[in-house]
């Protein structure tokens, strides 16, 4: 309670909150843990909770190298505010395993070559994850409008690309023939 | 020229490299928000999706003492169409939210493109149509397109509540017409009549997700006689606010449109804009991309009212 503010009765409700924790569900597991009010929810999973798939490059929203799946939706954790995100859901590639066998997206993206350094990967795989819980079955466009907002300074796009509509069609049980497409659509 | 590129945020390693601390004040209702904004005028900020206050904390731009969590107020998230009274928006849906709307695509399809070609998935994810209007960048594409709509602002305060109409919400750079314990709560967007269309048009120079060097929305309204009865043409980014752009208005209003005019008026549409120059293009660059712009805008809301008409 701010000095001042306790002569007005309905003022009872404006607590201001100095929240030295929050609770926050971290790839299936619930956690309890101590933040700061400045720090970003990267700085939280990548360092205090160790979930190193979580790179920060820009830090202003633009790379999608810092992707999370928070609540279901893809946001860029270098913009959220790890104080706000109190009973919040994360997912970080991390949490895609089971620790023995890989995601679908993951195992397209090592079978397709769908990264060169990898530093762009997680965030690229959680993306093209919360691409495909929204559109089971993305059409090319669909999938180059969504994922614009990741970028990658190895594979030249087309790899990662076919990496998704692989686990599609994998999905689907069938196989294209990339080439004629990427030859007649560049 | 070069001098407004955003500069790189620390590091997260850094420990308390970026961001003053702040305390965060959890508002149960919006009068609880802005009764608190009015207690803590220079100390306290509203965040709605965060994806521009925490940049400029970040930069140090901003170091407030109190956020205030807007986005606790769920019953502020909302879409709500009525055919007679149009489309009302609460000030903390998500541009996505916008975007993926069935009553936006069907009704208000240059409402959906607008907020479609905002910034990246993710972004679109946190933003809100609230933070948008507050934060006054004049590259953000939705103060273009609501002027054009004729939207209104729905303001509430200490003292009650207010409307504003769109076009005029926006004063200058990160200036609006909000009071220091102001909030924005809603945006009203009437209903479209039948012989009207609107149109939204954005031009960038680098990449497609990039912020635009000009956004241009324009809505025509043509009665049963083929005369243009109302136009509302709007052009964004350009200069430090979205302009009206009343000198076409005029040129359209009362007629029957003809090819001829369309180009008139879209010749004049940069009239009195102040174009800045920045790193999305030089002014003489900006005035003439936003004619083009506007000329295309109007060709293809012109075509549309006659396809519906014929
Ligand atoms: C990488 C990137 C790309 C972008 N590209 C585009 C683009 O192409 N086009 C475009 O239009 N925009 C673009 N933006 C800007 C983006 O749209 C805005 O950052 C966003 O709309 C702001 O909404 P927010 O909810 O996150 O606002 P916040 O950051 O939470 O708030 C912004 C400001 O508004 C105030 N505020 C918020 N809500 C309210 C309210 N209800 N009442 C009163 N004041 C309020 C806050 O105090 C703050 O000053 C981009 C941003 C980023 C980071
Ligand atoms: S580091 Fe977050 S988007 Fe680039
Ligand atoms: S694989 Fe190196 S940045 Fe994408």
């Amino acid at each position: 309670m701010l000095p001042g503010m306790k002569s007005r009765s309905h003022n009872r409700n404006m607590v201001v909150q100095h929240p030295r924790e929050v609770e926050i569900s971290l790839n299936g597991i619930r956690r309890r843990v101590a933040v700061k009010s400045n720090w970003t929810l990267l700085r939280l999973i990548r360092n205090s909770l160790g979930c190193k798939s979580v790179k920060e490059v820009c830090g202003i929203g633009e790379c999608g190298a810092c992707t999370v799946i928070k609540d279901g939706r893809a946001v860029s954790s270098c913009i959220e505010l790890a104080i706000l995100c109190q009973d919040s859901t994360i997912l970080t590639a991390e949490g895609l395993t089971d620790g023995e066998n890989l995601h679908p997206l993951q195992d397209s993206f090592v079978k397709e070559g769908g990264f060169q350094c990898g530093f762009c990967t997680p965030g690229m795989i959680l993306m093209a994850k919360a691409l495909l819980d929204e559109t089971p079955n993305p059409t090319l466009d669909e999938i180059k409008e969504y994922m614009s907002g990741n970028l990658c300074r190895c594979t030249g796009y087309w790899q990662i690309i076919e990496s998704i509509q692989n686990a599609v069609h994998q999905k689907n049980s069938k196989r294209i023939h990339y080439h004629h497409q990427r030859n007649s659509k560049t | 020229m070069l001098a407004d590129y955003p500069t790189r945020p620390a590091s997260c390693n850094e420990e308390e490299a970026y961001m003053k601390p702040f305390n965060v004040f959890t508002p149960r209702s919006v009068s609880d928000a802005s009764l608190f904004l009015e207690k803590n005028q220079k100390d306290a900020r509203p965040i709605a999706g965060g994806t521009a206050t925490v940049i400029m904390m970040k930069e140090r731009i901003l170091a407030p003492n109190y956020l205030i969590d807007l986005k606790k107020l769920k019953h502020l998230s909302y879409i709500k169409f009525n055919k007679v009274k149009g489309l009302r928006i609460g000030s903390l849906t998500t541009h996505r939210s916008i975007e993926t709307s069935r009553a936006v695509a069907e009704n208000y399809p240059a409402l959906r493109e607008a907020f479609a070609s905002i910034g990246n998935v993710r972004i679109r994810n946190a933003g809100t149509i609230g933070g948008s209007l507050a934060y006054a960048e004049p590259q953000c594409n939705p103060p273009t397109i609501l002027a054009a709509l004729g939207a209104e602002v729905v303001l509430a305060g200490v003292k009650g509540i207010r409307r504003v109409d769109a076009h005029k919400f926006i004063t200058g750079i990160f200036e609006t017409k909000l009071k220091p314990n102001e909030l924005i709560t809603e945006v009203r967007i009437p209903r479209m009549p039948s012989g009207s269309s609107c149109k939204f048009l954005k031009f960038t120079t680098r990449s497609e997700e990039d912020k635009p060097s000009a956004t241009i929305a324009c809505y025509l309204q043509i009665d049963a006689k083929h005369v243009c009865s109302a136009a509302r043409l709007v052009v964004g980014a350009v200069g430090p606010r979205i302009y009206r752009c009343k000198k076409s208005e005029s040129i359209l209003i009362g007629k029957r449109l003809t090819n001829r005019l369309l180009a008139d008026a879209s010749e004049v549409c940069t009239d009195k804009i102040e174009a800045l120059d920045d790193i999305y293009g030089s002014p003489w660059y900006k005035l003439e991309i936003s004619k083009v712009l506007m000329g295309r805008g109007l060709h293809a809301a012109w075509n549309e009212i006659k396809e519906s008409q014929s």
